[in-house]
């Protein structure tokens, strides 16, 4: 798996960052700790994956502003700490990305100095991917190197390499590996164990940035090792060592021909966008489905066993209505991260994004941008935590603003209610074409938003952002390795998105459930509580709308997530029955009065609900990530309360035009 | 002449890196440093962004990094 242009990290969140405690907890844990450097594309979480195996004990710290990886392993009779982190270049660092790597590399977290640091290195690319490692000896580091993708030299280029010459050059222990299918794994344990016993002569320090003399003797070295290194004389004559060293392999040069075409390369990018959407869309609907019944009638069970308390219902509709709010877009999250797990294991990835850094960059977003945007139409979160690889800091905040737009799987249900409410029984293609608009919208507000935001943004402003993204060769992808990201992405998702969820969901259900009323129905008892105060006080505000303060009651409701909109309308709208079903629900729409007696919800007032959930950032969860990723309350609050009033003034100006018009 | 000048598919040689201090150390650290050989694989419309070849892997670089690296082609 790369990191170069990954979705969120790789392995498991994460560190609080904290430099000042290093050397506390350095004493704290004897066990060693192993730190993994590479370049991006380097293999490096495959080979973390491939090295921990299954029986390691993946540890999260929680409140991150960066986010790598840390398991305990057993080596022998000896317990290892292995570290995985963000891939870097060199020790310059320039991203965010770059320099969690680089402090964790001198020590500079609370996991102390690495004993030992295993560099990733790709076979293909050796000059290039032994540099970061000549400037760690050079700082004193114990080093050993993983060489990866051997098979691609031997198998497509037609070279192979001298490990031991590396190892006789560079100073330090080199293994042959393969992280995808395991091999020389058990090898490069006992280098790491041979190296640590050795005395380090001194601690590493973080060297000054090189100036460009040294980096170019740098190279000069590492070019002669490269050369002593690889053996190419098996390669098809015509062009020198030198020149068939720096070819590509001929399989990805050949697809790149049209991946990378100006026309075909745009047509195949839009034929992967459309069955990645068709299959977040239509695979996952049943599997939702199951989800929302499973959870409900968990829920209906234990309310049947629990004694009839506010305490058990807090338990049944609050607790458990809220882990079912997460758990229910799960199987979207996942088809998401798998397809982005394929695409990424393949090489596809950051082809992509080239082809779509052109458009992006008019509008200041960068190419890099590509893997957010593509994640927030299935949730902002996991989306905004995926911007950290991009190295320009505007065009990160800038990304990181229009994201709350994408239209995000928890808009769905809510699109799904209005729509089916507006379309007319015999021609139910109005609903698609409405869904497919609001997506086309979407897109085209975002980049209108950053547009318009960076116009305000005075951040690095007359700094021409850099892309400078590495193209990886083109492989099959394995499925093993798919797998295994899109298990821990997933689970870094549930474990950011779900508290925040949880504790706003149990909050929302103490607004509408108290003060409690025993003996009356749920409807009743809503109808009277803080919540349905709190509606009344906006019913002034909602009446521009067109609407009245039981939808008001919902919309407060939505902030827990969006999707909360449609069961807290029908909990309000005195539907008896399963709130789940829609048809009582559309029906009881149909049958909603305003005070004096006009309908509730027509034409107009229900497209001004859709124009609202358009903009409006209802999501607190979202709000609270914004601000851990922006390292400020600016950017949250510029979108919260800009999204936010852009929708209700947009609302507010179709709901008016239309009855101006006539329309009811 | 720069990066963007040259035809696709013909190798060249790096004579020097220009632009600012960060994208120079960038670039360079990468591996763009004067003497090595370069090959345009694809471009984009409008030559933004182009695919390069260096060092056994390709880049993708916006016209303007493009343009900081300086080369003189090899027959």
């Amino acid at each position: 798996m790369s990191d170069g242009l990954s979705c969120c990290s790789g392995g498991a969140p994460s560190d609080e960052g904290v430099a000042s405690d290093g050397t506390r907890s350095a004493a704290e844990s004897p066990e060693p700790l192993i730190t993994l450097v590479g370049l991006p594309n380097s293999g490096k979480t495959t080979l973390y994956n491939a090295l921990t195996g299954s029986n390691y004990k993946t540890v999260n710290y929680p409140g991150s502003t960066v986010e790598y990886a840390i398991s305990r392993f057993l080596v022998g009779d000896r317990m290892m700490r292995i570290m995985d982190s963000p891939g870097i270049v060199s020790l310059s660092n320039q991203t965010p990305d770059e320099e969690v790597t680089v402090d964790a590399l001198f020590g500079r977290t609370r996991h102390g100095m690495p004993d030992a640091i295993v560099i990733v290195a790709d076979a293909t690319q050796l000059a290039r991917h032994l540099y970061p490692a000549r400037h760690l000896l050079r700082a004193g580091h114990r080093v050993v190197i993983a060489v990866t993708m051997v098979d691609i030299l031997e198998k497509r280029k037609n070279m192979s390499i001298d490990i031991s010459a590396i190892s006789r050059e560079m100073n330090c222990p080199v293994v042959r590996i393969d992280g995808r299918t395991g091999q020389g794994v058990d090898a490069l344990r006992s280098a790491v164990i041979g190296t640590i016993a050795a005395i380090r002569p001194k601690t590493p320090e973080k060297p000054a940035n090189p100036s460009a003399e040294q980096i170019v003797d740098d190279y000069r070295e590492l070019e002669r090792i490269e050369d002593a290194a690889v053996d190419a004389s098996r390669a098809p004559a015509g062009t020198s060592k030198r020149l068939a060293i720096c070819m590509p392999d001929p399989t990805t040069e050949r697809l790149d021909r049209w991946l990378l075409h100006p026309v075909f390369g745009a047509v195949i990018f839009s034929g992967i966008m459309t069955a990645i959407f068709t299959a977040i869309f239509w695979l996952a609907q049943p599997m939702m489905n199951a989800v929302d019944r499973n959870v409900s009638a968990l829920a209906v069970r234990l309310a049947g066993i629990l004694p009839n308390v506010w305490i058990s219902h807090l338990l049944t509709d609050g607790l458990i209505m809220g882990v079912g709010a997460v758990a229910v877009f799960i199987p979207q999250i996942v088809i998401l991260f798998f397809a982005l797990g394929i695409l990424e294991d393949s090489g596809y990835l950051s082809r992509g994004a080239m082809i779509v850094d052109r458009p992006l960059a008019a509008v200041g977003l960068s190419g890099r941008g590509f893997v957010p945007i593509l994640s927030g139409f299935a949730c902002a979160i996991p989306a905004m935590l995926s911007t950290r690889t991009i190295p320009s800091t505007r065009e990160r905040l800038l990304t990181i603003f229009i994201l709350p737009l994408m239209v995000c799987s928890a808009r769905l249900p809510v699109y799904g209610l209005l729509l089916s409410f507006l379309t007319p029984p015999n021609q139910p293609w109005i609903g698609g074409i409405g869904l497919t608009a609001l997506y086309l919208f979407s897109v085209v507000s975002g980049l209108f938003g950053a547009f318009l935001f960076g116009k305000f943004l005075k951040l690095e402003k007359r700094v021409r952002p850099a892309l400078l993204l590495e193209l990886p060769a083109i492989r099959k992808p394995k499925f093993r390795v798919v797998l295994t990201s899109t298990y821990y992405r997933t689970k870094s998702y549930i474990l950011r998105a779900g508290g925040t969820i949880v504790v706003i969901a149990i909050f929302l259900w103490v607004l509408t459930h108290f003060p409690p009323r025993p003996g009356l129905t749920e409807s009743e008892q809503m109808s009277q509580s803080l919540a349905a105060v709190l509606g009344q006080w906006m019913e002034p505000l909602m009446r521009p709308l067109g609407l009245d303060w039981r939808v008001g009651v919902a919309l407060i409701c939505a902030f827990a997530a969006r999707e909360v909109f449609v069961g807290a309308l029908a909990l309000v709208l005195l539907v008896t029955g399963s709130p789940n079903s829609s048809e009582p629900l559309l029906l009881a729409m149909r049958n909603a009065t305003m005070a004096h007696g006009t309908p509730l919800f027509t034409v107009s007032s229900c497209l001004g609900l859709i124009v609202f959930f358009v903009f409006a950032l209802q999501c607190m969860a979202t709000v609270a990530v914004s601000r851990k990723e922006t390292g400020g309350w600016k950017i949250p609050m510029t979108q919260l309360f800009a999204f936010t009033g852009i929708a209700y003034i947009a609302a507010f100006a179709v709901v008016q035009t239309l009855r101006a018009t006539g329309i009811p | 002449m720069t990066l963007l000048d040259i035809a696709k598919n013909q190798w060249a040689r790096v004579d020097r890196v220009e632009g600012d201090a960060a994208v120079r150390l960038r670039l360079m650290e990468m591996g763009f440093t004067p003497g090595e050989c370069v090959r345009v694989v694809a471009a984009s419309p409008f030559h933004d962004p182009i695919a390069v070849n260096l060092r056994g892997t390709l880049f993708a670089l916006r016209a303007h990094e493009a343009s900081c690296l300086h080369i003189c082609p090899m027959d």
